[in-house]
């Protein structure tokens, strides 16, 4: 079970059961507390929270190293001036299901007409990093807003994947 | 025949796997404890199991693709001191003990102890009541291509020459501080630069004073606290001097608020010798946007007969590739110091495990490569700008630390030293 650490103003995620309406839009980005990489991209983060919500979309930061509490995450979202919702992912529900390899990594999710959602895009926030340690000094490419965009419009990215670079997710056994 | 038996047996004796304790912990303590320890760089601690095991794959994919414990110099040329990579035997013992699942073993971790506080000659530090405050992200400041960049003035308030063997810097956000260009200041030069901006500590230029480059006196890399000087070396330092430390950070995400100090060590021996720099430098380049391969270079003859202790890098995020050679009379070719993959945040002082000597004629050749292009990956300019960078003291420098291999000779040095500043002072005209 994720543990809730801050209820932004919808229902959190895991009470939608991943559920929404058509034309709606949900991100989840897999984080850690002390992943650096994750933690540099923590404005953009924020920012992206922020025009999604003029979307009518939630962003969720989804923590996934075991062990950390949701004090531990309040804490770092405190510190690094998060407002979105946040969930302590400490049995990897959300890796497993959407198979996350690092953080920070980014789902964005569409809805069709039955409600059900479906990956419009995973992968890459943006191309801030080109490996761990090698980093723009700004990012060019922007890949979870042009998802978003698309997904908005019932379109389609024309690179639904991108391979995350970060901190990688200790798999559970 | 019962002997024969007992041999079969062992040779068919599995290893056992390495265990937290017996093999695992020493490996961290020895290569990851300066950045991953308490107070360091890093961004989490690598010193508990929990620490480790939490994170292991990740640790294997670093270690095995180099980019940790970072060290960007190539393996070539003279032997290094302070060289930071662990070993293929130590990453497959990792490995291994990934493999069978993280055992523990037997008996008590080992209690890592902070280093005993250094005792300093001198001390200077930044006004703690009045930090610089880091932001979140990366911004431009000081005009287009300047980022993330701050120097700070630390007086030293010496009142009698120091022979300076070794120095200490600290700051309070580590994380967000990447590397550290530092030069001694007799002139207060530096002093004026930071009244420029009194509100704010520090400046906005680079940390070169008039015709001195940053990086005269050593810099540091991540998790690198100190540059210390061979024994037998020093750096004079004249009374009422102050350390000008040019800081490169790295925006964390957060605010960070940044204070720096310095404790200063003099532990002389008998005939110390002062170390001089010579600089190998190219002024100015201009490059066209998308030019993925730009080479400048520079060739000076030696004056005197020297030794080479060590060698400072400088060059920016547009520099991909840069080495120095050095050619002797007869066209014999060494290679003093390469990096083939070339990032400014990981340049650090390179000081080598014993002096090596370079004749009076004997020619050093810099050459550095520019990638101007988007596909270099550390390029600020994106999409790619025509470049056209200068400074007086070199876009691109090598700085060899050197001594007269004939103490007589040490004013001939100079001499020359201040020969070169004035004729790179008339190119400037």
């Amino acid at each position: 079970m994720c543990s809730l650490v801050a209820c932004a103003a919808r229902a959190p995620l895991e009470s939608k059961a991943l559920g929404g309406n058509q034309g709606d839009i949900d991100v989840i980005i897999f984080s850690s507390t002390d992943c650096p990489i994750a933690n540099a991209m923590s404005p953009e983060i924020e920012r992206i929270h922020q025009d999604l919500k003029v979307l009518g979309g939630d962003l969720t930061l989804v923590h996934v190293w075991e062990g950390r509490t949701p004090v531990d995450a309040q804490q770092h979202a405190s510190d690094y001036g998060l407002s979105m919702q946040i969930l302590v992912d400490s049995k990897h529900e959300l890796v497993r299901k959407f198979g996350a390899t690092v953080t920070p990594e980014a789902v964005v999710l569409a809805y069709d007409s039955s409600g059900n959602h479906y990956v419009v895009y995973q992968g890459l926030i943006n191309n801030f990093f080109d490996s761990p340690g090698n980093r723009r000094d700004e990012p060019s490419e922007h890949y979870v807003r042009e998802a978003i965009v698309a997904g908005k419009n019932g379109e389609v990215v024309s690179i639904n994947y991108r391979k995350p670079i970060g901190c990688l997710i200790e798999q559970m056994k | 025949m019962i002997t024969f038996l007992c041999a079969i047996l062992l040779l068919h004796e599995e290893p056992s796997a390495p265990t937290w304790i017996d093999d695992i912990q020493g490996i961290f303590v020895n290569n990851c404890m300066p950045c991953h320890g308490s107070g360091g760089a890093g961004p989490f601690h690598l010193l508990s199991y929990e620490d480790v095991a939490g994170r292991s794959s990740f640790i294997v994919e670093l270690t095995s693709k180099g980019l940790m414990p970072p060290w960007i110099v190539d393996d070539v040329g003279f032997p290094v001191k302070h060289k930071r990579a662990i070993s293929k035997e130590d990453i497959a013992i990792i490995q291994k003990w990934i493999e069978a699942d993280k055992p523990m073993g037997e008996g008590a971790e080992r209690i890592i102890c902070a280093p005993d506080p250094t005792e300093a000659d001198a001390i200077g530090h930044t006004d703690p009541q009045k930090p610089w405050i880091v932001p979140p992200e990366s911004e431009p400041r000081w005009h287009t291509g300047i980022r993330d960049k701050r120097t700070f003035v630390l007086p030293i308030n010496n009142d009698i020459p120091i022979k300076v063997t070794s120095f200490e810097f600290q700051t309070t956000a580590p994380r967000a501080v990447q590397m550290v260009c530092f030069v001694f200041d007799s002139q207060g030069r530096g002093k004026i630069f930071d009244s420029w901006d009194a509100a704010e500590p520090g400046y906005e230029m680079m940390g070169d004073i008039g015709w001195v480059p940053s990086g005269t006196h050593g810099k540091i890399g991540p998790g690198l606290g100190q540059v210390t000087l061979p024994r037998g070396y020093h750096w004079e330092l004249p009374s009422g001097a102050d350390l000008i430390a040019e800081t490169h950070f790295r925006p964390t995400g957060k605010k960070e608020s940044l204070s720096c100090s310095v404790k200063i060590k003099s532990d002389i021996v008998q005939d110390s010798r002062a170390v001089q720099e010579i600089v190998s430098m190219i002024r100015r380049i201009t490059i066209e946007a998308g030019s993925d391969k730009y080479v400048a270079q520079e060739s000076l003859a030696i004056p005197v007969d020297v030794d080479v202790i060590g060698i400072t890098p400088r060059a920016g995020p547009e520099c991909s590739a840069m080495k120095i050679l050095a050619t002797d009379g007869e066209g014999e070719q060494r290679i003093l110091l390469s990096y083939s993959d070339w990032d400014p945040h990981y340049g650090e002082t390179v000081f080598y495990k014993n002096p090596f000597r370079l004749k009076k004629d004997e020619t050093i050749e810099s050459i550095w490569e520019f990638n101007n292009s988007e596909s270099n990956p550390r390029n600020p300019f994106v999409p790619a700008q025509f470049i056209d960078l200068a400074r007086k003291t070199g876009v691109a420098n090598f700085i060899l630390h050197v001594v007269a291999a004939d103490p007589e000779e040490s004013d001939d040095l100079y001499e020359w030293n201040l020969s070169m500043l004035r004729k790179r002072q008339r190119a400037n005209q």
